[in-house]
């Protein structure tokens, strides 16, 4: 690979990915889809403000999305049925993938401009890979 | 403490549960997954009360990961709407939405309140 000396990357994620030990990458998945399960439990009024439980399907889909990617991100709930993506570098460039039972949308930060827009599921893995740099994986 | 109105000097609270966990501990502050909530952001002003006070009646309804403030000046240069909404048992209590007409923040509004938040209170 080419993209070692990235500028602003956050080290974190440069080991997982260049890592050739290929368990901590899952280690981190596997933390997510724990995560995952985690929320499936959540009852009605799980925030104390009345926010309703996270459908099977919606959680099915984070799983799958997780599974598409090669650099896990941190992971939330809302409580506007939605599980939030974040992803974030050492110099505040910010990634964000929200997922609604029937759409995706992401809201990305890069150097203070901000964007947002509608993504579909094949797509948020290059969106992950632009926010990282062109080149940063191996295609 | 106007009942009808929240000046821009009032501190607005916003509790921040430990379960499911809304914190990035990297960042050590809250995500803006914390200020996403269909049925509007609640928080609780201050009210010219002290901030212990603050801190010991919020950690007295719930269970804490963090409490943290931000100024109502700020929430309206980020155009959201914070507006008094008076509970039974929280005379304090006040939302923060989008616009008037509109609750959801935008993902701008969220991240520019999580960000700009200050930590009042927080469980290590």
């Amino acid at each position: 690979m080419t993209s070692l000396a990235q500028p602003n990357l956050d080290s974190k994620y440069i080991f997982v990915i260049h890592s050739n030990d290929s368990s901590h990458v899952g280690q981190d998945l596997k933390s997510n889809l724990e995560k995952l399960e985690e929320f499936k439990k959540l009852e009605f009024n799980w925030n104390g403000n009345n926010a309703e439980p996270f459908s099977d399907a919606l959680i099915e889909k984070a799983k799958s999305v997780l599974f598409s990617l090669r650099v896990q991100p941190e992971i939330f709930p809302t409580a506007r049925k939605s599980i939030q993506f974040e992803y974030e570098k050492g110099n505040g460039d910010y990634l964000e993938i929200e997922i609604f039972e029937d759409f995706i949308k992401f809201f990305q930060v890069i150097g203070e401009i901000e964007s947002s827009d509608k993504i579909d599921f094949s797509r948020i893995f290059y969106k992950v890979n632009e926010f990282y740099g062109e080149g940063f994986y191996q295609r | 403490m106007e009942k009808d109105f929240i000046k821009d000097e009032e501190l607005l609270y916003r509790a921040i549960k430990p379960y499911p966990n809304w914190w990035k501990e990297k960042e050590n502050r809250p995500s803006s997954a914390a200020f996403k909530d269909s049925l509007g952001v609640s928080v609780d002003r201050d009210a010219e009360r002290n901030e212990l006070e603050i801190v010991g009646a919020i950690e007295e309804r719930f269970e804490l990961k963090a409490i943290v403030k931000v100024k109502t000046a700020y929430c309206r240069e980020i155009q959201t709407y914070p507006f008094p909404k008076p509970l039974s048992d929280n005379p304090e209590h006040a939302e923060i939405h989008r616009t008037e007409g509109i609750v959801e923040l935008t993902d701008s509004q969220a991240r520019n309140l999580a960000k700009s938040s200050e930590i009042v209170f927080q469980k290590k």
